[in-house]
């Protein structure tokens, strides 16, 4: 089946079969940002957004992004232009081996578009879905509040 | 779900019906995905995507609380009529149905129509005498809509919305659980009306301790009307212990739920007693 969706800005039109996630379909057109750990929706490192609501691409079909507009990781930042959560988690040391990092960019961004003064209890209420093995979360949290304050105070970071 | 051959996504509720009545079981609807598309069962090749029906929207109608089926569960926490509903303890649950980015993703009747034994949402909204509007035009009430483990009372019916009705009630609600992101051990939710100091239209309800989500009818009964003291709260926690048929799994054990699932009632009555 072919789907039209929009990812990153672009329009697209994907040929896919009826049983592929959007995870899959994602990385196979190039996307890897979004990463394949858990299959079952309890991670987060396969973390996107969906018609600007952040959800686990490894429990979505592919088809059910027909018609909407996908963002990924890549598609909030690059190194010439890191977002503010990204500039964040750089700048208070949150990444250690980095897989869960892109998961968490993308929820962190989404919940402060939602919620733009968060607490340290709310932040952590939210990575509830986003496993992390090495920082013990207290980095990314940290990260999450410099992003806000700096968002709040009109800069980006750099 | 490699065997998924087909993804339909019809417009209209009769089309989706017709879809599913030719299908049988090899079809299931579809709306968040979050638990379709985790287990996906072996023996089905088609997915009916409901989320173009226009069954999505919260709103109150004298005095329920009127869910749509494909109310995603972020939209429903964020609706305004909720926070007041028990004074916060309905919010609760509805957080507790997963993390963040399964509730932006999820729906509250299909967690229903999942019908997990460990169901988070499942003892809030019995508490709540939450019903479920079928396509059939049917209104069956939630504790006659669990049959089993992961199975309800749905053949081809579609679920159209819920209704809840607080009537007013207090509540108290807690997931026991090993971590944030897990599964309950045990779930309790007791919601009552109080005048003059006693307990009215008391429900109790639990998961993860029978087949089913549960109400506690006969618990319910010694609440009934009584103003609550000591000898009252431990009545209530043995009386819970009695009703519930916990079994050993690999996450604790029959004994701890039934401890715990005593405790637990016996806590959130006293709470609701101090409020």
């Amino acid at each position: 089946m072919i789907l039209h969706l929009t990812i990153n800005g672009r329009e697209q039109a994907v040929d896919c079969e009826p049983y592929e996630t959007l995870l899959n379909l994602l990385r196979r057109v190039g996307f890897t940002g979004a990463k394949r750990v858990c299959e079952s929706g309890e991670c987060g490192a396969c973390a996107v957004l969906v018609d600007g609501r952040a959800v686990d691409s490894c429990i979505m079909l592919a088809a059910q992004a027909d018609g909407s507009r996908v963002t990924t990781v890549e598609g909030l930042g690059d190194l010439r232009d890191l977002s503010a959560v990204q500039t964040a988690f750089a700048d208070n040391g949150a990444v250690q081996c980095g897989f869960c990092i892109p998961g968490m960019i993308v929820a962190a961004t989404s919940y402060l578009e939602e919620n733009p003064e968060p607490t340290e209890e709310q932040i952590r209420h939210v990575f509830v879905g986003n496993l992390c093995r090495c920082t013990g979360y207290v980095k990314p949290v940290e990260a999450v509040l410099t992003a806000a304050r700096r968002m709040r105070s009109g800069g980006n970071g750099d | 779900m490699t065997r998924l051959r087909e993804y339909l996504r019809p417009n209209t509720v009769d089309q989706a019906l017709a879809a599913k009545q030719e299908r049988g079981t090899t079809a299931r609807y579809l709306a968040g995905g979050t638990d379709l598309v985790v287990f996906k069962p072996a023996d089905v090749t088609c997915a009916i995507d409901i989320t173009r029906l226009d069954l999505a929207g919260v709103h109150t109608e004298n005095g329920a609380l009127v869910i749509g089926a494909t109310t995603l569960l972020r939209d429903i926490e964020r609706h305004p009529a909720v926070a007041g509903i028990t004074a916060g303890a309905l919010l609760e649950a509805l957080r507790e149905t997963g993390p963040w980015l399964i509730r932006n993703q999820a729906t509250l009747a299909g967690n229903l129509c999942n019908a997990s034994p460990a169901a988070d949402s499942a003892p809030m909204l019995l508490a709540l005498d939450a019903e479920l509007v079928l396509s059939d035009g049917r209104v069956i009430a939630l504790d006659r809509f669990f049959v089993g483990p992961h199975r309800t009372i749905l053949r081809d019916e579609l679920v159209l919305e819920l209704r809840l009705h607080p009537r007013d009630r207090a509540g108290s609600y807690h997931k026991q659980a090993r971590s944030k992101s897990d599964i309950a051990l045990v779930d309790v939710a007791v919601t009552a009306r109080r005048e003059n100091g006693r307990f009215t239209e008391v429900r109790v309800a639990l998961a993860c301790v029978a087949p089913t989500p549960i109400r506690a009818r006969e618990t319910e009964a010694l609440l009934e009307g009584r103003a609550v003291d000591e000898e009252l709260l431990s009545a209530v926690e043995r009386s819970v212990r009695q009703e519930i048929r916990p079994i050993d799994d690999w996450r604790t054990t029959a004994a701890y739920r039934s401890h715990a699932a005593g405790v637990l009632t016996r806590r959130a009555v006293a709470a609701l007693a101090a409020k």
